[in-house]
């Protein structure tokens, strides 16, 4: 069972990080910085991106009807089943983290308010939107159809491990401790998600669309984007409630980890040393060791 | 009587709304010149002129003002002496909410906006926001004498004497402070003339929106918001 | 199953007409009974109602943008889909919605539907408040879901299913059986992840008017906010008639629902109106320190 759900989870993880990290490197692209708080409101000048960000956070926050939550239904039935019940509630815990920390990129990004620089970005180029729109046309048909993905992994996890604990009856995917039908809660979802679209545009009103300053300010206006956007300390209750774990110790250890990877890459890049005999070098040492490993024939 | 004040503020050309652009199909302008605010800021604002559609008609609108009238959501914005005189209203002994009124903490969101006695300038730039940022069909109720015809502070530099020239109000509740008991007469009078369909505030304000913008500009000088709050 | 699609989808529709009207109606009382606890007379029972008609009958309304627009919806039909997927009475045909989607878990993941598509268009409004609401009630949230996820487990295990319909089987036969008596500690665990879940206080800053204005919804009105106060009641519903399934035995039949829910829903008030505020770091403290516990202790007394 932990195979199908590892092998389930990395093949999705695949298309919606990717999809995810597309979308982020047309706006960091467009707006030329990397810095999130100044970066604002990008959701109307830059849509698509926005939408396959938002698909992308559905689904990794494992929210029904997407492919995450499929991934997640059988993460925990394979550690029910297994008798680790406490990883099964830290894996909770992540799954909501996920969507906090997600929700702070989408928020600082795309939503809430645009600055006075970005007010001319164009959308993503085109071959960076392609891609994303590729991903997303997958994540929708597995969340539609998860036994598109699931069979061919449970007929190669079911050669290795005959016992397998999922089953398929049709549509709904069993296991000793209960039962999914995808192709039933998308459509639940969908049609209950239609109807109240229909309802409320059936009820609006003279709708007026208005610009990003004209909110309630309790009485005043805001000034300028920059002090109304919401981006800075993002979770400062977070911080202040359970800080005390990380602070100092994160820094440090990343800290730890960049200066590991730089002084690891300034090893190897003294293997171009520039000089065409050390190159030759390589070649010839290249070829003995292959030698050595195809064994004399 | 109440045509003659809403002609009388035009003939002051240096306040009169200073529309752009073309007039649209109903000879009102279709933008607004935003000119109390600098260039760079203009594209941060909507400019669009504003309206308000009337009631519907016969037996709908009836029940809708029966509705409206049976849930006030006034606007927790406590304007001047009168917010003392509405804490009490919340409390046990004379319970608003028994007739389906509740403080709200947005515009967006309430119906009613009691002005609590006597405007100064500086607040009357933020009740004219607050109002405008109010969604129709809304009311005003005014307390005190001071709303009336400048109360205690008729002579001051500072206030102002009629607040009907700057945003309609319908229910005045006379008294200085009028006590709960007389807040809660003031409202249930509110309630029946809502009933009554005689609520209209919204629609003449939109109708009238040249001679209250011109009323409100002659006597608050920085302005440096949009003509029209949405 | 026997019914056929069409008439499945009415069944659906009746379901969800009860749980409404009942939900609304249980708003009402719950301020009533508030008020009368302040010792005043309080708003009628059918406020709520016409509070909805108020709202869906302004005449404009203000709009940021698409997703501003689509928050509401994206809550509502999390709300309603919540619902759909558990079954509200056992072994009625007409109330038992589309549980056959998928078991517990199901349910538990479609609740973050409604919150995240409430937090994108709280951030389309592009109110500074709106944002700190939603990151506040957020953090509330993953805060109260370990002792909720906790005490889950713990019922997982002892009912070796994750199955809504036999956990709610496994509890007939009197109320002996009821997960209360045979489970304490996850009952216990999980009662206080609902204080949490319905943000009455101590967990209500997220909403509270003196905190924030009204937090994520600060730029909601008209007929948005009807939905939204519909989705108050259908969401209550659903979260109340999950906790009578899993703890409390489940229901036979509608009023035997309707009662358990609305002690289930009474203990939340009973609560908040002796307690004031947390601020959301004392109550993320709070969730993971005394509840978890207790639902780790659940955990391991019916595991070992």
């Amino acid at each position: 069972m932990g195979w199908t759900t590892a092998l389930y989870l990395a093949a999705t993880h695949f298309l919606y990080k990717g999809m995810m990290w597309l979308s982020v490197a047309g706006a960091s692209l467009r707006t030329g910085t990397r810095t999130m708080y100044l970066m604002g409101g990008l959701i109307k000048r830059m849509p698509l991106s926005f939408v396959s960000f938002l698909v992308g956070i559905i689904a990794l926050s494992g929210v029904p009807p997407l492919t995450g939550f499929g991934g997640k239904w059988l993460l925990y039935h394979s550690l029910i089943a297994k008798g680790w019940y406490f990883e099964a509630a830290a894996s909770f815990l992540a799954s909501g983290i996920a969507f906090l920390y997600l929700y702070r990129m989408i928020h600082s990004i795309f939503l809430g308010q645009p600055k006075d620089e970005h007010r001319t970005v164009k959308e993503a180029p085109f071959w960076l939107i392609v891609p994303q729109l590729l991903l997303l046309g997958a994540v929708i048909v597995f969340s539609v159809f998860p036994r598109l993905i699931l069979d061919p992994i449970m007929a190669l996890v079911g050669a290795r491990y005959p016992a397998a604990g999922f089953a398929f009856e049709g549509q709904t995917l069993v296991s000793s401790l209960g039962y999914w039908n995808g192709l039933l809660t998308i459509i639940v979802v969908v049609v209950v998600f239609v109807l109240c679209l229909v309802w409320m545009v059936a009820n609006l009103r003279k709708p007026r669309l208005v610009k990003q300053f004209n909110i309630v300010f309790a009485a005043e206006r805001p000034f300028r984007p920059e002090t109304t956007h919401f981006a800075f300390d993002f979770f400062a209750p977070y911080r202040r409630a359970l800080g005390f774990l990380v602070r100092g110790r994160s820094e440090r250890a990343w800290t730890a980890v960049a200066g590991l990877a730089t002084s690891v890459a300034g090893a190897i890049r003294r293997l171009y040393s520039g000089n065409g005999q050390t190159y030759a070098l390589h070649v010839v040492l290249y070829v003995g060791i292959l030698y050595l490993f195809l064994g004399v024939r | 009587m109440s045509d003659m004040k809403f002609t009388r503020a035009l003939a002051d050309p240096d306040h009169a709304l200073k529309p752009a652009g073309r007039p649209g199909p109903l000879g009102k302008p279709l933008v607004l010149a935003n000119d109390g605010l600098p260039e760079e800021e203009k594209a941060w604002f909507c400019d669009a002129y504003p309206t308000a559609s009337g009631p519907y008609k016969g037996i709908l609108e009836n029940f809708l003002n029966w509705a409206r009238s049976k849930s006030l959501w006034i606007l927790g914005f406590g304007t001047g002496c009168g917010a003392i005189e509405l804490r009490p209203l919340m409390t046990s002994r004379f319970d608003m909410y028994r007739f389906g009124i509740q403080p709200r903490p947005t515009p967006r969101q309430s119906s009613v906006f009691v002005i609590g006695g006597y405007a100064s300038v500086k607040t009357l730039k933020r009740i004219v926001r607050s109002y405008e940022q109010m969604m129709g069909p809304k009311f005003v109720v005014a307390l005190g004498s001071c709303t009336i015809n400048g109360g205690m502070y008729w002579d001051s530099y500072n206030t102002i004497n009629a607040i009907e020239h700057y945003i309609p109000v319908d229910v005045y509740i006379a008294g200085c402070m009028p006590r709960p008991e007389a807040l809660l007469a003031g409202f249930k009078e509110l309630q029946r003339k809502i009933r009554r369909g005689e609520c209209e505030g919204a629609v003449k304000y939109a109708e009238n929106f040249e001679w209250y913008k011109a009323n409100q500009k002659k006597v608050i000088h920085d302005w440096n918001m949009p003509d029209y709050n949405y | 199953m026997e019914p056929s699609i069409p008439l499945r989808i009415a069944y659906a529709f009746v379901s969800l007409a009860v749980i409404t009207v009942y939900g609304l109606l249980l708003i009402g009382s719950m301020a009533r009974i508030s008020a009368k606890v302040q010792g005043r007379v309080g708003q009628p029972v059918w406020q709520p109602f016409i509070d909805i008609i108020k709202s869906s009958g302004k005449r404009n309304s203000i709009s940021h943008g698409i997703m501003f627009w689509l928050g509401p919806v994206f809550r509502l039909a999390g709300g309603v889909g919540t619902y759909m997927f558990v079954p509200a009475v056992l072994g009625s045909v007409v109330f038992q919605n589309f549980s056959m989607s998928g078991d517990l878990l199901l349910v538990m993941y479609f609740i973050f539907f409604g919150q995240l598509g409430m937090a994108l268009g709280a951030s389309e409004g592009g109110h500074p408040y709106s944002a700190i609401g939603v990151s506040r009630g957020l953090a509330q949230m993953t805060a109260f879901e370990v002792p909720f996820a906790l005490s889950i487990i713990s019922i997982a295990v002892q009912y070796g299913t994750l199955d809504i319909t036999k956990i709610v089987m496994a509890q007939q036969g009197g109320w002996q059986h009821w997960t209360l008596f045979t489970n304490p500690l996850a009952v216990v665990a999980a009662m206080i992840a609902f204080l949490g879940m319905s943000m009455h206080n101590p967990f209500s800053v997220v909403i509270a008017p003196q905190e924030i204005p009204i937090g994520p919804p600060t730029e909601y009105q008209s007929n948005l906010l009807g939905m939204l106060q519909t989705n108050r009641a259908v969401f209550n519903g659903a979260k109340l008639v999950l906790y009578m399934n899993l703890f409390f035995g489940g229901a036979t039949n509608v009023p035997v629902m309707v009662v358990k829910t609305f002690l289930i829903y009474f203990i939340n008030i009973f609560v908040g109106q002796a307690f004031p505020r947390f601020r959301v770091d004392q109550s993320i403290r709070f969730f993971l320190g005394v509840p978890t516990l207790i639902g780790i202790a659940a955990v391991v007394f019916i595991a070992f």
